[in-house]
C-alpha cells in the first residue's frame, strides 16, 4: 500500500535523503531508527509531501495505494492528509494553534474531510480516543490550550488527532519520547489496536529500540540519508547485519551501570558528501573499496537487507 | 479584579501628574513672554506696549507667582476639573478642547478606517504572494509612503486637488469633501507603515509549526487563513491599531494646520505659537490621557483574545 522508490530529496541543494526505497503492507508497523540528523525527519515529511519551503524532492516516486504523490496537486494531497494518511509531529506541543483549545483539532481534522459535522459528536470521539491513551481526565482535556498541557499529553493528544478518521498510514515523528515507560506501553498497545482495527500501516520514527521491539514489525536503519539496513525486527536485532547497527545496539544502555558503548567519530556531513559507503570513516572493517564507492544492496533473507559489501554478521 | 482598576486609576494619575508636571517645566523654560506676546498680538513689536501693561497682564494671568505655586494651583484647579482659560480666547480651555474633539475624532476615525481597509487585506495579500508582482508594487508605494513627509504629500495633494483641479476649497468648512482629502493623505502615510506590518506579522504565523501541523491534518488553506493565522495576528494587528489611533486622535498637526481642519492638531500649533499656557498644557493632558486609555484598551483586548494571557493565572491541568 506503501511504496517509495529511490526518493531523494535536498535542503538547500544539500541532498539529505538519497534514494531511499521501502515498502509498506497495510498494518505493518516500520520503525525508522538513527542518530540525529541522519535525514529521517526530513525522510517522514517528504512522505507526506510536506516539506519546507528550502527543500526540494530531486526524485524518486512515493506509491500510496497505486497513486504517485510526487505527482498529486495540492489539492488531492490535502484530501489524504488527515484522512488516509495522518502524521504526528516531533513537537507535538506546537502543532497545535495555541490559541484554539484541544477539542478544536479533532472537529478540525473531521470536518475538514467529511463536511459539516457536529462538533459534539467529535469532541465525544476524541474524549474516548484520549482515554485510551491513558487520560484519566479526558473532557478537561479537550477543553485545555495546547501550552496548559505537558510534553507527554501533547505527544498522546497528537496521536488520539492522528487517530481521529481512522488513516490507513500512520507516520509518526518520535511519538513516545517525552513519555514515562508506564505510559509508553499504554500508548505503544493503543497504537498496535489501532493497527489490528484499521489496518493501518505505521512509519515511526523513534530513538528508542525497546519502542522499536515492542511496537515494529519491520526495521530501516538510517544513515547519511540512506537506510543501510532494512529487515524484520527479530533478525535486524538478532542478526544485525551492518556494522553501523551492530554498533547501534551496543550503545544501549542495560541495566548493569555499566557505561554504554558510544560509536567512535561524528555523524556525517552531508555538504561534503563521499564518493563511498558514508560510514566507511567510522567503520572498524572499511576497506579502500568502501571508500571509492557506495555498496550494493545485499539480502540476508527474504526480508532482510543491508547496504555493506561485509555482511559480517550473516 | 477590583484591585487591578484601582491600581491602573492610580497609574493613571500618577502618570498625568508626572505629564502635566513635564510639559509645564518645559513651557516656562521656553523663552518669549506670552503676556507681552498677547498684547502686541504676537506680531514681534515689542517696545510699543509699556512694561507696565505687561505686567499687569503677567499679574492677572498669576505669571508674576513663583514657578511651582503656579503649577500647585494649575493642578489644584485641574483636579476639579477647571483648566484654566485660553490666553488668546479667554474661552474656557475644556471648552476650546471639546469644540476641537470633534473635527479631529472624525478626521482619526475615518483615516484609521480606510487605513485597516486598505493595510490589512493588501498586508495579507503580499504575504501569500510573497516577493511576486503585487508585493513588489505595494512595497513601492510603502516606500513612497514612509519617505515622503506629511506636509509634502499634503502640500501636493492640495496643490494638484485644490489649487490646479479647483475641486476642494483651499480654507477648509468642515464638510466632507475637505475630511476626503486630509484622510486620504493621512491613511496613506499610516497604510505605507501598517501594511508592512501586517504582511510581516502574516509571514511570521505561516512560519509557525500549527501551520504545519494544519497542513497534515488536512485543513483548507482558506481556513488555515482565517481560522488559525488571522486569529494570532489580530493581537499585534490590535497593538499597533491603538498606536496609530493614539497618534491621530493627538492631532495631525502638520496634516490639520495645511488642510486648515480645525481640530486638535491645529489648535495645538496655534497656542504654541501664542504660548498659551493653559491651553497647551490641557492639549498635552488630553494627549496623555489618550495614549492611557488606548493602551489599557489595548491590554483588555490582549486579555480577553489571548488565552494565554487570559489562563495566565490558575493554569489548569490534569
Amino acid at each position: 500500500m506503501l511504496e517509495i522508490n529511490e526518493l531523494s530529496v535536498s535542503y538547500y541543494d544539500v541532498e539529505t535523503v538519497k534514494g531511499v526505497s521501502l515498502s509498506l503492507e497495510a498494518g505493518q508497523i516500520a520503525g525508522l531508527v538513527g542518530e540525529s540528523g541522519c535525514g529521517k525527519s526530513t525522510f517522514l515529511r517528504a512522505v507526506m509531501m510536506l516539506l519546507d519551503e528550502e527543500s526540494r524532492i530531486d526524485g524518486g516516486s512515493i506509491f500510496f495505494e497505486g497513486q504517485d504523490l510526487t505527482q498529486m496537486k495540492e489539492e488531492q494531497l490535502r484530501r489524504l492528509r488527515g484522512n488516509e494518511i495522518a502524521m504526528v509531529f516531533q513537537n507535538a506541543a506546537l502543532a497545535g494553534n495555541p490559541m484554539k483549545r484541544v477539542r478544536h483539532q479533532f472537529y478540525e481534522t473531521v470536518a475538514s474531510h467529511y463536511g459539516k459535522v457536529s462538533k459534539q459528536e467529535c469532541y465525544a470521539k476524541g474524549e474516548e480516543l484520549l482515554r485510551t491513551l491513558h487520560f484519566s481526565d479526558p473532557k478537561r482535556v479537550m477543553k485545555s490550550y495546547p501550552f496548559e498541557l505537558s510534553g507527554g499529553m501533547n505527544q498522546r493528544v497528537a496521536l488520539a488527532v492522528a487517530m481521529v478518521n481512522h488513516p490507513k498510514l500512520m507516520l509518526a515523528d518520535e511519538p513516545t519520547s517525552a513519555l514515562d515507560v508506564t505510559v509508553q506501553a499504554q500508548v505503544v498497545k493503543r497504537m498496535k489496536e489501532l493497527r489490528d482495527q484499521f489496518g493501518t500501516a505505521m512509519l515511526v520514527v523513534t530513538h528508542n529500540m525497546g519502542v522499536v521491539a515492542q511496537l515494529c514489525d519491520l526495521v530501516g536503519v538510517m544513515y547519511g540519508g540512506r537506510i543501510v539496513e532494512w529487515g524484520m525486527v527479530q533478525e535486524v536485532l538478532e542478526q544485525p547485519s551492518h556494522p553501523y547497527t551492530r554498533a547501534l545496539i551496543e550503545a544501549i544502555p542495560d541495566m548493569s551501570g555499566a557505561d554504554p558503548k558510544g560509536i567512535p567519530g561524528v555523524p556525517p556531513d552531508f555538504t561534503k558528501p563521499l564518493p563511498g559507503c558514508d560510514f566507511a570513516p567510522r567503520c572498524p572493517y572499511a576497506s579502500s573499496a568502501c571508500q571509492e564507492r557506495v555498496p550494493e544492496k545485499c539480502t540476508v533473507s527474504q526480508t532482510h537487507w543491508v547496504l555493506c559489501s561485509h555482511r559480517k554478521g550473516a | 479584579m477590583v484591585k487591578k482598576i484601582i491600581l491602573s486609576i492610580v497609574n493613571v494619575a500618577v502618570v498625568l501628574i508626572g505629564i502635566s508636571f513635564l510639559s509645564f517645566a518645559l513651557l516656562h523654560l521656553a523663552p518669549g513672554n506670552p503676556a507681552e506676546k498677547y498684547l502686541t498680538g504676537g506680531d514681534g513689536m515689542t517696545g510699543t506696549i509699556s512694561q507696565e501693561a505687561i505686567q499687569a497682564q503677567e499679574e492677572k494671568w498669576g505669571l508674576d507667582k513663583p514657578f511651582f505655586v503656579q503649577y500647585l494651583v494649575w493642578l489644584g484647579n485641574a483636579c476639579q476639573g477647571d483648566l484654566g482659560n485660553s490666553y488668546s480666547s479667554s474661552r474656557p480651555v475644556v471648552t476650546e478642547l471639546l469644540d476641537k474633539i470633534g473635527p479631529t475624532m472624525i478626521l482619526s476615525v475615518a483615516a484609521l478606517f480606510v487605513t485597516l481597509l486598505i493595510s490589512i487585506p493588501l498586508g495579507v495579500l503580499c504575504a501569500l504572494y510573497k516577493d511576486r508582482l503585487l508585493d513588489n508594487i505595494v512595497r513601492g508605494f510603502s516606500f513612497c509612503g514612509i519617505s515622503l513627509p506629511s506636509f509634502l504629500t499634503s502640500l501636493l495633494a492640495l496643490y494638484i486637488f485644490a489649487v490646479q483641479l479647483k475641486w476642494i476649497p483651499i480654507v477648509s468648512n468642515g464638510s466632507f469633501v475637505n475630511l476626503l482629502f486630509p484622510m486620504a493623505v493621512l491613511a496613506f502615510q499610516c497604510s505605507a507603515k501598517f501594511v508592512r506590518q501586517v504582511r510581516a506579522v502574516v509571514l511570521e504565523q505561516m512560519g509557525q509549526e500549527y501551520v504545519r501541523g494544519a497542513v497534515a491534518r488536512g485543513v483548507k488553506k482558506s481556513r488555515i487563513l482565517f481560522t488559525h493565522i488571522l486569529r494570532n495576528v489580530w493581537l499585534p494587528i490590535i497593538t499597533w491599531v491603538g498606536i496609530y489611533f493614539g497618534v491621530l486622535l493627538g492631532g495631525a498637526s502638520i496634516v490639520e494646520t495645511i488642510f486648515s481642519w480645525q481640530g486638535i492638531g491645529q489648535l495645538a500649533v496655534e497656542s504654541v505659537n501664542r504660548q498659551d499656557y493653559p491651553m497647551i498644557q490641557g492639549i498635552v493632558l488630553w494627549m496623555a490621557l489618550l495614549y492611557l486609555i488606548v493602551n489599557f484598551l489595548v491590554d483588555l483586548s490582549y486579555s480577553l483574545l489571548d488565552p494565554r494571557v487570559r489562563l495566565r493565572k490558575g493554569v489548569r491541568l490534569q
